[in-house]
């Protein structure tokens, strides 16, 4: 195959991959706390296709990564008292099964411990680091705008929460959760709400006519493989004829 | 195409969020019934490129990574336990609770239930009792010879009986409050269970510090809001088309790769 094919061919393979991302996208449309991925894509600086005649800077496309959009996603009112939205940038520490994980989806519940966790069954962890135990008799807690729990107006806590310095060095690792893969925790910038959920960020009509735009290049990529074939298959006909 | 068993979740959450959603619409006029939310969690993220691979023999690294997620599941399906509003219907057994707290349901296996529906009536034996003749706990007995009976604000109920002056006192309603009230079990017929996630029940007399007080004559609707409801019915619906819009278009995708020669 010449470079024509293998161009189109590379362009195929990364227009399956963002259709991947936006249906990702779209799936988690009423999501919690989720934040939407977007490809990032770049002409290959290592691997230039070869070319054996003019223009040489005939190049491959390749992903060479995610943005991801942190921006807040809107802040619904629920009215329970352990639903936690986080305005602005921060996350909820919650005990994974190797070190801690965070979270922004704040629908949290309590197990048969009186453990504070989030509507998976993981624990939340405090400032400390410890999980947070509530009274199963007590009162209703109230959670301050910088995470302290108060029960009939005496402070038993305060929420683990955590800042990054760079947002995006974090990992999605499913079920809401994220881990601090090359990142290093800073001091909380945000602000809780509690009794309000934060809504999933994706932007659907962006997400759609993203779709269309890639299905459209994909078709696109086709074309030139397409033609490649006929001006191949053309130049064997006449060159058979000479 | 990952992309098209991704969708298929995508669709899948918006139909159990449709039948949340429709299942709160269907109890708009239940007594007491607490609107119910769908919550989604996303799905395991696929590392297909890990952040810090080298990207030139010069030793720079990519300062992120490419995951690809496979699409949602139903996490939980959350109850939202707000207030819904009064409505008066001067039926002198009927009592709604204004605030925090439920009323005890002494059930037939002797367990507790919990209830907001305070559409109580008095049974053949004049014990208070639910809608579904589950009497109340505790218990409390109308004589037959009684003309009307009272329950004020902080649960006494007395009752005034023909040729007495003074009302004879019945008993004392009690509410039970939860930490976590979304954490009950819903049984069905407005009737709830404790569990881990509620927290054991905390009882107290309506009007103490932190619980409800009960209004005789009135009931508490539900609290499902018409417009909330059907908005979200159309953002779900949406959502849902949305779905179905990435499946076609992954379609049209494969078709095109098809075709190719």
């Amino acid at each position: 195959m010449d470079n024509l094919q293998l161009i189109a061919v590379q362009t195929q393979r990364v227009m399956q991959r963002r259709m991947e991302t936006a249906a990702n996208n779209l799936a988690n449309v009423t999501t919690l706390g989720f934040k939407a991925d977007a490809l990032l894509t770049e002409m290959d600086a290592r691997a230039p296709a070869r070319s054996s005649d003019r223009p040489s800077d005939v190049r491959f496309v390749r992903d060479v990564g995610l943005i991801r959009d942190m921006r807040q996603g809107p802040i619904t009112r629920t009215g329970e008292p352990l639903d936690i939205a986080i305005e602005g940038n921060g996350f909820l520490t919650v005990q994974g099964p190797e070190g801690p994980l965070y979270t922004r989806a704040g629908a949290l519940t309590m197990n048969d411990a009186g453990q504070l966790t989030t509507d998976a069954g993981d624990p939340v962890l405090n400032a400390g680091g410890a999980p947070i135990v509530f009274d199963a008799q007590g009162e209703r807690p109230q959670i301050g705008p910088d995470g302290a729990i108060t029960i009939a107006g005496v402070e038993v806590g305060r929420l683990g929460l955590v800042s990054f310095a760079n947002e995006r060095g974090l990992e999605k690792v499913g079920d809401n959760l994220w881990s601090p893969k090359s990142t290093a925790t800073t001091q909380f910038e945000g602000r809780v709400v509690q009794g309000a959920l934060e809504s999933s960020n994706v932007n659907p009509v962006l997400e759609l006519t993203r779709i269309i735009e890639i299905s459209r290049a994909y078709e696109s990529a086709a074309r030139i493989v397409r033609s490649g074939d006929d001006l191949r298959q053309r130049a064997i006909e006449r060159l058979g004829r000479v | 195409m990952r992309s098209l068993s991704i969708a298929a979740t995508g669709m899948q959450a918006q139909q159990l969020n449709v039948e949340v959603i429709s299942n709160n619409i269907a109890n708009m006029n239940t007594t007491g019934f607490k609107r119910q939310r769908a919550q989604f969690q996303d799905l395991l993220y696929q590392n297909l490129e890990r952040p810090g691979a080298s990207t030139s023999a010069a030793g720079t690294n990519a300062p992120m990574g490419i995951q690809v997620g496979v699409g949602v599941r139903a996490g939980s399906i959350g109850r939202v336990t707000e207030q819904g509003s009064i409505e008066r219907t001067d039926n002198t057994t009927d009592v709604a609770i204004s605030g925090r707290g439920y009323l005890q349901v002494q059930m037939p296996d002797g367990s507790t239930a919990y209830t907001r529906a305070g559409n109580l009536a008095a049974d053949a034996e004049g014990r208070l009792v639910t809608a579904d003749g589950f009497p109340i706990a505790p218990g409390i007995t109308v004589p037959t010879e009684a003309i009307s009976i009272s329950i004020s604000r902080d649960g006494v109920v007395e009752a005034t009986v023909q040729g007495q002056a003074e009302p004879q006192q019945l008993g004392q309603i009690e509410l039970a409050a939860f930490v976590n009230p979304a954490g009950l079990e819903a049984i069905g017929d407005n009737l709830f269970l404790e569990t881990a996630a509620s927290g054991s029940p905390n009882t107290a007399t309506p009007s103490s510090p932190g619980f409800g007080t009960l209004m005789q004559g009135f009931l508490e609707t539900s609290n499902v809001n018409a417009v909330e409801e059907i908005s979200a019915l159309i953002v779900a619906q949406r959502a849902y088309e949305m779905n179905a819009k990435v499946i076609t278009a992954s379609d049209e995708m494969l078709q095109t790769a098809a075709q190719v020669r």
